[in-house]
């Protein structure tokens, strides 16, 4: 059923798959399979229950959780040839394409009719659509846009045990239950997302940005927490401190006034009148807290050079050491100011370095350590840090997670946020689709069979 | 070329994969281990001892070395050195070295490929393309190049000369495109400027590439020795320059596009004859993410008065000849042709620009095989032809 | 366990969820809803009544931008999430599905367990919290509901529907809707959400639309309704809580 080269293995595979983005822990898969078609999707996952072989879906392998390293070895079902966009239907604002698609490419396909797809994770010009249902993935603009939960309308899935299934409608809404709303964010515990139809947003008439350099952490923070006070919906609300500008220092040469200790990233868009009084109320919020300075793009092309110090931000940090590890929790906006101070007390005190830019308006905080993994002392300090940050946000009221997943990474700290009750509902959720312990084990629910003992062996592979 | 260890270049990919998608061979498999992220991981675990190097082979073997991902990466990674020092390591096999040697001496070049003609069939013949590739030939026996008639040009038309500059024949170059040579040389004189031949020589870019490191650095010993001191070296193929960009020549160094570009090519462009035509520009890999040199040849092409421009899809990926690739990978290379191909009849363009020998002929043979509805130029032929009046 | 938790379900023979609405079911004086005003996130029990909540909202300038097609007054938060039928600022501001951050649900083994977070963003866990929102109290009975809420000032009402006696929701592709607003009956549309409502059940049903008639009861797909059933199974064994919908 599969063609030849669709079924590779060998020492380097296994090696080049065995962990996404996320490189803490680390496990080898036995067989990577690229399926063209979701025919040969279904065939596989039948094949891998049948043999009794654990399999976990890939897509781009950017997810920052380790959604998509193969636990238990077994089969890692990659979706990245089927990238096939089906059909597009522009009047209606849909749109139906394949899993391994680039969240990009979506957009390319109806930019010419002015829509696009508004979830926009960062790494949306090489993440797919599949992983983005799989992780709910969010982005800067999701603050005013929702996450890709919103987004998707029918999502088609392989079930785990081989079945096609296509949940949702083509419309938004309906009578009854809408499982596919189970799906999005399911890590690919639930099945193997093969295509989706999608709605389109359009891109909006108007935007404004503006780049705000502050000269204190406190002083950006409140400057965050009154602007969403103030019932303004920025489409973006994003923050970078200070060690965050001297990467990009480094990195790209960009300048920023010299005492600067936070930059804050805002923008306003939809129609124009709307825009333009929401934006003069912003800058007028953002003026009461003595910004040092206050770029407002004039046009597009400064509207990108403004988003440059964010977008390149995190890559940039690559200059600095030789790992960084990015954590991924929420707090209330209004906690933002103590949060941050918590975060560069825990850092200091495990002597890491720590950089944070993140989506400072709906409080989705991005520590990023940096340090050498070759160094296992260094490793146990990031881990310990970030496991403290996160029960940090959870006594603030917050989450551990805002968009990359629980995956392996959390799964020992989901105790901390729910308890037993709370758990078992997590589990008979998981059990309702995927009653098995094939597909994508390990992840998201802790202490799953089989899972514990293998933790210390992922962790073995990373140092 | 960086001083940096292996383990030191490869430690700063921060594993985001933010390049896949501008990996022509990611693009085309899908593969992890076919990506620069994948490739750069292999190439580390190689070097801590957690993988036989003999494992990580074909993997950097099908790299084209096109370094666009470089251009992608957003923490700096230097892909094209670690990639010369991981084939450093793995050593270059003999097909490779039989390759090269043959290729970069252009008086050995001119009899391969005068023979090479006499031979039946356009291709290299099967069974020494198995020992190569292991695969049936994808590319024809390149020919001899010959100098096209150029009209006389006025010399009471010219301006006065105002300096000299030395012009890279280079190894392949001087063989397959000395028609590229004499469109540079009248285009130079056109600003002012008279030409220098450095003749004899090699940069050492296709041995660098290779891994075979020392060969390099000693070809471009050789070719420094005659370069005059202090004198503008312009170079008309993307590969040398880039080569040529990062070693002790950088500062002299200039692609063509860009010298021609800076000294005021543009003007005598536009005073030329209206030239009713609609052309493409194909980014050469060693130009674009090799040299940052995107802008500068599509501005002098623009100039062309009458002229129809039309943007290239994914004109900065990388069209498979990639140097000896689509020697020693006949059949990837042929499928990033075919896509190149696709994206070159869709913009119904009548004229392929592009700046590098490997990228041109390959091209050419597509355009060749599809019957000659499409012209296959180096953005200086295209430029040259234009001011003589003889494009469309 | 429950007082702690916000709301009061009262003993009887079985639980009795929001789809058919007891009265008995629920305690009519259910504690205080807890607005963290900056954060645009108000905690609140399922017993509330939408008219209560919006009342006690407005000192703080919030309100949750929820407008029913036709005006039900008394009905419970918890009634409007197993119906989440469409209302008239959905092209604007959405619907349940996006408000509902996490919660409190009682489960029909007498559990009670959380999903969700109390902030605008969070992908902890599966969001089992959707479990309640179009199921009729068939599956769980939320208890505490963690909403999202917007500032009033951004809330333009819009006039209510007149109209006494049943009606259907009606939402089809854009493409279709000048001919859905063809039909006889008409009582309100949105172009945004292509979406009409009618005072009789909708005789042109193009492919890919819907209906519901004002409990949010409509036609099912067969893999919807199937998985309804298995999940009724799985969390409802022995039938305490309302019955999936014929």
């Amino acid at each position: 059923m599969l063609t030849g080269d669709a079924v590779r293995w060998g020492a380097a595979v296994d090696r080049a798959y065995d962990c996404d983005a996320y490189t803490v822990d680390r496990s080898a898969p036995a067989a990577v399979v690229l399926p063209s078609t979701e025919q040969e999707v279904q065939a596989v996952v039948r094949w891998c229950v049948a043999s009794r072989v654990p399999f976990t879906p890939r897509g781009a392998g950017t997810g920052l959780s380790g959604g998509a390293m193969p636990a238990l070895g077994g089969v890692v079902i990659s979706t990245k040839r089927l990238n096939r966009i089906l059909e597009v239907d522009l009047p209606n604002q849909r749109l139906h394409a394949e899993a391994g698609v680039t969240n990009s490419a979506l957009s390319k396909a109806v930019a010419h009719a002015g829509l696009h797809f508004a979830p926009d994770p960062s790494s949306q010009t090489v993440s797919t659509l599949g992983g983005n249902i799989a992780e709910n993935s969010g982005g800067p603009h999701t603050l005013k846009y929702g996450v890709t939960a919103p987004h998707i309308l029918t999502v088609r899935v392989v079930s785990p045990n081989g079945e096609m299934q296509e949940f949702g409608r083509r419309v938004v809404g309906g009578p009854g239950p809408a499982w596919e709303r189970l799906v999005v964010g399911s890590e690919g515990l639930l099945g193997v997302v093969v295509s989706a139809w999608v709605h389109l947003t359009p891109v909006p008439k108007a935007v404004q940005t503006v780049l705000v350099a502050l000269p204190t952490i406190r002083a950006a923070s409140d400057a965050v927490a009154s602007v969403i006070a103030s019932g303004i919906v920025p489409a973006a609300l994003e923050m970078m401190d200070r060690n965050i500008l001297m990467a990009l220092k480094v990195a790209f040469g960009l300048e920023f006034p010299a005492d600067t200790a936070a930059l804050l990233l805002l923008e306003c868009d939809g129609e124009p009148k709307q825009v333009e009084e929401d934006f003069a109320r912003m800058l007028a919020i953002l003026k009461g807290f003595a910004p040092l300075e206050l770029r407002v793009a004039s046009d597009e092309a400064e509207r990108k050079s403004l988003w440059t110090a964010r977008k390149k931000g995190i890559g940039a940090m690559g200059r600095l050491a030789p790992t960084i590890v990015t954590h991924d929790g929420v707090i209330p906006p209004s906690t933002l100011p103590d949060m941050l101070e918590f975060v560069y007390a825990v850092a200091a005190r495990e002597g890491i370095g720590v950089a944070n830019l993140f989506h400072a308006g709906d409080g989705n905080l991005h520590p990023c350590f940096y340090f050498d993994d070759r160094d296992p002392k260094q490793v146990e300090s990031v881990v310990r840090a970030g496991e403290e940050i996160m029960r940090k946000c959870l006594e603030l009221g917050g989450s551990l997670t805002g968009e990359h997943g629980i995956g392996v990474e959390k799964v020992g700290l989901m105790h901390a946020m729910f308890g037993p009750e709370d758990m078992a509902l997590q589990r008979r959720v998981k059990e309702l689709f995927n009653p098995d312990t094939l597909c994508n084990p390990c992840k998201l629910i802790p202490d799953q069979k089989g899972c514990v003992e293998h933790m210390v062996r992922w962790r073995g592979v990373a140092t | 070329m960086s001083q940096h260890s292996l383990t030191d270049l490869t430690s700063h990919c921060i594993r985001c994969g933010f390049c896949l998608e501008d990996c022509p061979t990611f693009k085309i498999t899908g593969e992890e281990h076919e990506s620069p992220r994948g490739r750069i991981y292999l190439v580390r675990s190689a070097e801590e001892g957690k993988l036989d190097w003999d494992e990580a082979r074909p993997h950097l073997d099908r790299c084209l070395g096109c370094r666009a991902c470089e251009t992608a990466c957003p923490s700096g990674v230097e892909y094209g050195a670690i990639l010369e020092l991981a084939r450093e390591r793995l050593g270059a096999k003999p097909a490779t070295k039989m390759l090269l040697s043959g290729l970069t001496d252009s008086r050995k070049a001119r009899l391969q490929f005068q023979l090479g003609a006499m031979m039946p069939g356009k291709r290299m013949p099967a069974l020494l393309s198995k020992w190569v590739s292991g695969e049936t030939p994808e590319a024809n026996i390149p020919r001899v190049g010959t100098v096209r008639e150029w009209p006389t040009v006025d010399e009471s038309a010219l301006p006065p000369i105002r300096g000299e500059v030395a012009l890279l024949m280079g190894c392949v170059m001087q063989v397959l495109y000395p028609d590229v040579h004499e469109a540079t040389r009248r285009l130079l004189r056109r600003v002012g400027y008279r030409v220098h031949d450095v003749l004899g020589g090699c940069c050492g870019a296709l041995h660098a590439h290779s891994g075979m490191t020392k060969e390099a650095g000693d070809r471009l010993t050789d070719l420094k020795q005659q370069l005059p001191p202090g004198m503008p070296l312009i170079v008309n193929s993307a590969g040398c320059g880039s080569t040529l960009k990062e070693s002790d020549l950088k500062e002299q160094t200039l692609d063509a596009s860009e010298f021609l570009l800076a000294n005021g090519l543009v003007e005598v462009i536009r005073s030329g004859r209206e030239q009713r035509v609609r052309l493409t520009y194909h980014d050469a890999c060693h130009l674009a993410h090799g040299q940052g040199v995107r802008s500068q040849p599509r501005e002098l092409l623009r100039a062309i008065p009458g002229i129809e421009f039309v943007e290239l899809e994914e004109a900065d990926t990388c069209c498979g000849s990639a140097g000896i690739y689509n020697i020693q990978q006949p059949l990837l290379a042929r499928r990033l042709l075919e896509r190149k191909w696709e994206f070159v009849q869709q913009s119904g363009a009548q004229i392929v620009a592009t700046g590098n020998p490997g990228c041109h002929a390959w091209i050419a043979q597509r355009a060749e095989e599809a019957g000659q509805q499409v012209q296959v130029l180096h953005t200086l032929q295209a430029i040259e032809m234009a001011c003589s009046g003889m494009l469309a | 366990m429950l007082e702690t938790l916000g709301a009061k379900l009262k003993p009887g023979g079985a639980w009795q969820a929001f789809g058919t609405v007891d009265e008995a079911c629920w305690d009519s004086s259910p504690p205080q809803p807890v607005v963290s005003k900056d954060d645009f996130i108000v905690t609140v029990s399922a017993g509330m009544r939408l008219d209560d909540l919006q009342a006690h909202l407005e000192p703080f300038g919030l309100a949750l931008p929820f407008v029913p097609i036709v005006p039900s007054p008394g009905r419970r938060l918890g009634e409007w999430i197993g119906q989440n039928v469409p209302h008239q600022l959905e092209g604007t501001f959405r619907s349940w599905r996006d408000w509902v951050l996490g919660g409190t649900m009682l489960l029909s083994d007498g559990s009670v367990a959380r999903s969700g977070a109390r902030v605008t963003k969070s992908v902890a866990g599966f969001d089992a919290h959707q479990l309640p929102i179009g199921t009729h109290g068939t599956l769980v009975v939320p208890v505490e509901l963690h909403l999202r809420v917007v500032a009033a000032s951004r809330v333009a009402w819009p006039a209510p529907v007149q109209h006494s006696g049943p009606f259907w929701i009606q939402r089809v592709l854009r493409t279709d809707f000048e001919a859905a607003c063809q039909q006889s009956g008409l009582l309100w549309s949105d172009p945004e959400t292509a979406t009409c409502a009618l005072s009789q059940r909708p005789g042109f049903c193009p492919e890919h639309s819907w209906w519901m008639d004002e409990r949010g009861v409509g036609p099912l797909s067969p893999l919807q309704r199937e998985t309804w059933l298995r999940a009724k199974a799985q969390f409802d064994p022995d039938g305490r809580l309302a019955g999936v919908p014929e």
